[in-house]
C-alpha cells in the first residue's frame, strides 16, 4: 500500500477557539491542517508553502482584507487551490464569490466539512 | 420688520379661537374695536386685533404703554370697565380716553398658570356702552381665561415635544447598543461553544466530564437563543427588517435534524419527537427556519407537560411547507392564545421567571417574512403552533 501525504488545507479564522475546532474537525478527517489568524497570515503561509489544497476561511477578520477579498486574491494567484468561505453571516451574493467556491454558515459540523470538500472533490 | 416680542404674538395669532373670541366681544358689546394685548412693564404690544373703527392699530403695532390703563391694570391685577367715561366717577379727568377718542372702555387681564400677567383682553368704542352687565363681565372674563389656557397649553406641548426627541434619541441609541452588543456576543459564545465540542470529543470515554460539557452547551445554546433573539427584536426596532437569505435546498432535514438534536442534548430528560417529510424543495432562509423552530421547541419545553413528549413535524409538497411543533399540557385560554405573539408576552406559569418573552414574537416575525403565517391552537390538552408557508 502506497502512502501519500495527505492534502493540504489551510484554515483562516481569526477567533483562536474556533480556528482549532475546525482545525481539530479537518484533522479527524484526515487532512493535513496550516491554520492563519487573519488573510495577511494566509498570504503569507500559501507564498511559503507548495501545494495547499484547499483554503476554509471566515469572513470577518481584523487585517489588511476580509475573507471574501482573500478568496479573490487565492483564486487569482494560486488557481487550482479550492476555496470554502465559512461565515454566521448571510450567503455572499454570488458575484461576491470566486466562481466554483463553497458556502458553509455557522455553526458547522465535520459532516458540513465533509461533504463540502467531497462535493469539490478534495479527497484526503 | 419682526418685533421682539413675535413670540407671543405668534403665539396669540396661532390661537384658531382668538379671531372669534374678538368677534363675538364686538357683537355682543356693540363696539367697535376689540384687542388682545402684550403688556409688559414698559411695552403695549397688539397681537390680535379686530378693528371696524379705523383706530388703526394692526397685530405688531404699539402703545405707549403708560398711555394706556392697559399699564394700571398690569399693576392691580383687575379689570377696568367703563361704560360712558362723561359719566364715570374715576375716568371722567382721565387723559388716556381723551387721546385715543373713546367713551366705553372693558379690559380683562390674562394671568397665566405660573401668575405671571401676560397682557389683556380689551375693547374700546367712541360711543358709550353697557358692559357692567355680569354676562358682559362674565364672558370677558372667561375669554381672557380661555386665552391664559391656551398660551400655557402651547408651552407645556412644546416641553413635552422636547422630552419626546430627548427620549427618542435615547432609545434609538439604546437600540444600537443592544443590537450591537448581541451582534458582537455572537463571535465570543460561538468560540466557547467550539471550545466544548472539542472537549466533548476528547473525552468521550469521561461520562462525568461529558455530562459536565452538556451542561455548557445546554446553557450555551439559551445564551445563543436569547442573544439571536435580543439582537433581531433591537434591529427590528431601529427599522432595519428581517432580511432573508433564501436556499431552496433538499437538505433543509438537515437543518431541522439540526435544531432538534441541539434541543435534546440541552434537555436530556425530555422527549422530542420529530417527523419530517419534505418532498419538494423550499425557498427558505435555514437560519431563519432554524430559529423560528428552536423557539417554537423552546416555548413548548417550557410551557408544555414535562411528562408529555414535545412533537416536530415538517411537510414540504406542491402546496408549500408546513412546520408544527406540538406539546401536551393544560389548554392555553382563549385571551392569552391572542396576545401570544406580542413581544415581552408571557405565558401563565412560566418555570422560572426567565425569558424575555420575545421567542415567539420573532418566530412570527420570521413566518410574516415568508410570505407565511404562524398560528397557535390550543384545546383537549394539546397546544400546536403551526408555520405555514404556501407555495409562491
Amino acid at each position: 500500500m502506497t502512502s501519500h501525504p495527505a492534502a493540504k488545507i489551510l484554515i483562516v479564522e481569526d477567533e483562536p477557539l474556533i480556528r482549532m475546532d475546525l482545525a481539530d474537525m479537518l484533522e479527524k478527517l484526515g487532512y493535513s491542517v496550516l491554520e492563519a489568524a487573519n488573510a495577511d497570515e494566509a498570504i503569507a503561509i500559501l507564498e511559503s508553502e507548495p501545494a495547499v489544497t484547499a483554503v476554509v476561511t471566515d469572513v470577518d477578520m481584523p487585517g489588511t482584507m476580509d475573507g471574501l477579498a482573500l478568496t479573490f486574491v487565492v483564486r487569482n494567484r494560486w488557481p487550482p487551490c479550492h476555496l470554502i468561505v465559512v461565515s454566521g453571516h448571510r450567503r455572499p451574493n454570488t458575484g461576491n464569490m470566486p466562481a466554483g467556491s463553497r458556502f458553509i454558515r455557522k455553526p458547522l459540523g465535520t459532516s458540513d466539512l465533509q461533504r463540502t470538500l467531497a462535493e469539490l472533490g478534495v479527497a484526503v | 420688520m419682526k418685533s421682539d416680542y413675535q413670540a407671543d404674538i405668534d403665539a396669540i395669532g396661532n390661537i384658531d379661537s382668538v379671531p372669534t373670541i374678538l368677534d363675538v366681544v364686538c357683537r355682543t358689546t356693540g363696539m367697535g374695536f376689540a384687542a388682545v394685548a402684550r403688556v409688559t412693564d414698559s411695552r403695549w404690544i397688539a397681537c390680535s386685533v379686530l378693528d371696524h373703527i379705523a383706530f388703526g392699530l394692526q397685530p405688531g403695532g404699539e402703545l405707549q404703554v403708560e398711555t394706556t390703563i392697559c399699564h394700571e391694570i398690569r399693576q392691580s391685577g383687575e379689570p377696568v370697565i367703563i361704560n360712558n367715561v362723561a359719566d364715570d366717577p374715576v375716568f371722567c379727568g382721565h387723559p388716556t380716553p381723551a387721546m385715543y377718542g373713546f367713551q366705553s372702555y372693558i379690559s380683562m387681564p390674562i394671568v397665566r398658570k405660573d401668575g405671571s400677567f401676560f397682557g389683556t383682553l380689551c375693547a374700546i368704542d367712541p360711543k358709550p356702552a353697557r358692559l357692567k352687565d355680569p354676562e358682559i363681565v362674565g364672558m370677558f372674563r372667561l375669554f381672557a381665561e380661555l386665552i391664559a389656557a391656551h398660551l400655557d397649553s402651547i408651552d407645556q406641548i412644546a416641553i413635552s415635544e422636547q422630552l419626546l426627541a430627548r427620549e427618542r434619541a435615547f432609545g434609538a441609541m439604546r437600540e444600537k447598543f443592544i443590537a450591537v452588543l448581541g451582534h458582537d456576543l455572537r463571535n465570543p459564545l460561538a468560540s466557547v461553544v467550539s471550545g466544548t465540542k472539542m472537549l466533548m470529543r476528547k473525552h468521550e470515554a469521561e461520562p462525568d466530564s461529558r455530562r459536565i460539557l452538556l451542561l455548557m452547551q445546554g446553557s450555551l445554546l439559551r445564551m445563543r437563543g436569547l442573544v439571536d433573539n435580543i439582537a433581531d427584536f433591537a434591529r427590528s426596532r431601529l427599522g432595519g427588517g428581517l432580511t432573508l437569505d433564501l436556499e431552496a435546498d433538499v437538505h433543509l432535514e438537515r437543518t431541522l435534524d439540526q435544531v432538534v438534536d441541539e434541543l435534546r442534548a440541552a434537555h436530556p430528560d425530555r422527549s422530542i419527537v420529530a417527523e419530517f417529510s419534505l418532498d419538494e424543495a423550499v425557498p427558505v432562509d435555514h437560519g431563519r427556519v432554524a430559529q423560528l423552530l428552536s423557539n417554537l421547541i423552546g416555548n413548548a419545553l417550557s410551557y408544555g407537560d414535562a411528562d408529555k413528549p414535545v412533537r416536530v413535524s415538517a411537510k414540504a409538497d406542491k402546496a408549500g411547507f408546513e412546520l408544527a411543533v406540538e406539546n401536551g399540557g393544560a389548554p392555553v385560554p382563549t385571551e392569552t392564545l391572542a396576545t401570544l405573539f406580542e413581544p415581552f408576552a408571557r405565558g401563565e406559569g412560566d418555570r422560572n421567571g426567565e425569558g424575555l418573552g420575545l421567542g415567539l414574537f420573532i418566530a412570527s416575525e420570521i413566518a410574516k417574512a415568508h410570505g407565511g403565517t404562524l398560528t397557535a391552537t390550543s384545546g383537549a390538552g394539546v397546544t400546536r403552533f403551526v408555520f405555514d408557508m404556501p407555495a409562491p
